[in-house]
């Protein structure tokens, strides 16, 4: 069943671009080691902490789950600083 | 043969929800968090939204057909923060702040962009593979 939710998953974001005509903006913020570094973290961090965005995020946080909200409280904090300190690393770099 | 078929649907109106949310732009989910800088905070609407609609059919109806198969009310009462929920959290975070991409996103992704995510995708069920040999070592 899972299997058939993950294709429905991919099949949305097309059918959104016939339906509506329009283009997706997508615009990556890194490349090269960087990028797949991140790959590589979102695995071990969603299958060691459980869940992510999705599974913590909507559906933790829906049923009022206490390890959800730990969990989404820990990872939107580490998201803003590696964003601060990434934006920071660049500002220097340049 | 019902049950798949829902599953199908829920799975794309999910990806047409990311789609149509700006969920599935990098560059938008690195502004969300962002807040030290040109913040912008409308992903956050995305996520009340989420929340209010599954916390209502969670309550009303999730909970109990889950209490008719199982007998346990699953996650809604004891619940022990343990170190693999922070430990994980936080590999996560790094990731999400580096990539401005998560899970939902990356599969929603794959026929958009394959060129670009197929690689990612591999990558990231590696991590998914040894994460969990390291959670079964940590727990």
């Amino acid at each position: 069943m899972a299997n058939f939710f993950l294709v429905g998953l991919v099949m949305g974001p097309l059918l959104f671009l016939i339906l509506s005509g329009s283009d997706l903006n997508i615009t990556p913020v890194s490349n090269g080691p960087m990028f797949y570094l991140a790959a590589l973290l979102i695995g071990l961090g969603t299958s060691i902490g459980s869940g992510c965005t999705s599974g913590h995020g909507i559906c933790g946080l829906a049923r009022f789950s206490l390890r959800s909200l730990i969990a989404v409280l820990t990872f939107m904090f580490v998201g803003v600083l590696t964003v601060y300190f990434s934006t920071l690393m660049k500002w220097f770099i340049q | 043969m019902k049950g798949l078929l829902v599953a199908l649907l829920c799975g794309v109106i999910f990806g047409i929800g990311l789609a149509l949310a700006g969920m599935l732009n990098p560059s938008k989910i690195i502004g969300f968090l962002n807040i030290f800088g040109l913040w912008d905070p409308s992903l956050a609407f995305v996520m009340i939204g989420g929340i209010t609609v599954n916390a209502a059919a969670s309550h009303c109806f999730i909970k109990k057909i889950e209490f008719k198969q199982t007998r346990f009310y699953g996650g809604y009462f004891k619940e022990n923060v343990d170190k693999p929920l922070i430990i994980g959290s936080t590999l996560f975070g790094l990731g999400w702040g580096l990539s401005g991409l998560c899970p939902g996103p990356i599969v929603a992704s794959l026929a958009i962009d394959p060129g670009g995510m197929s690689l990612f995708m591999i990558v990231l069920m590696f991590g998914l593979w040894s994460g969990s040999r390291i959670k079964a070592k940590i727990t």
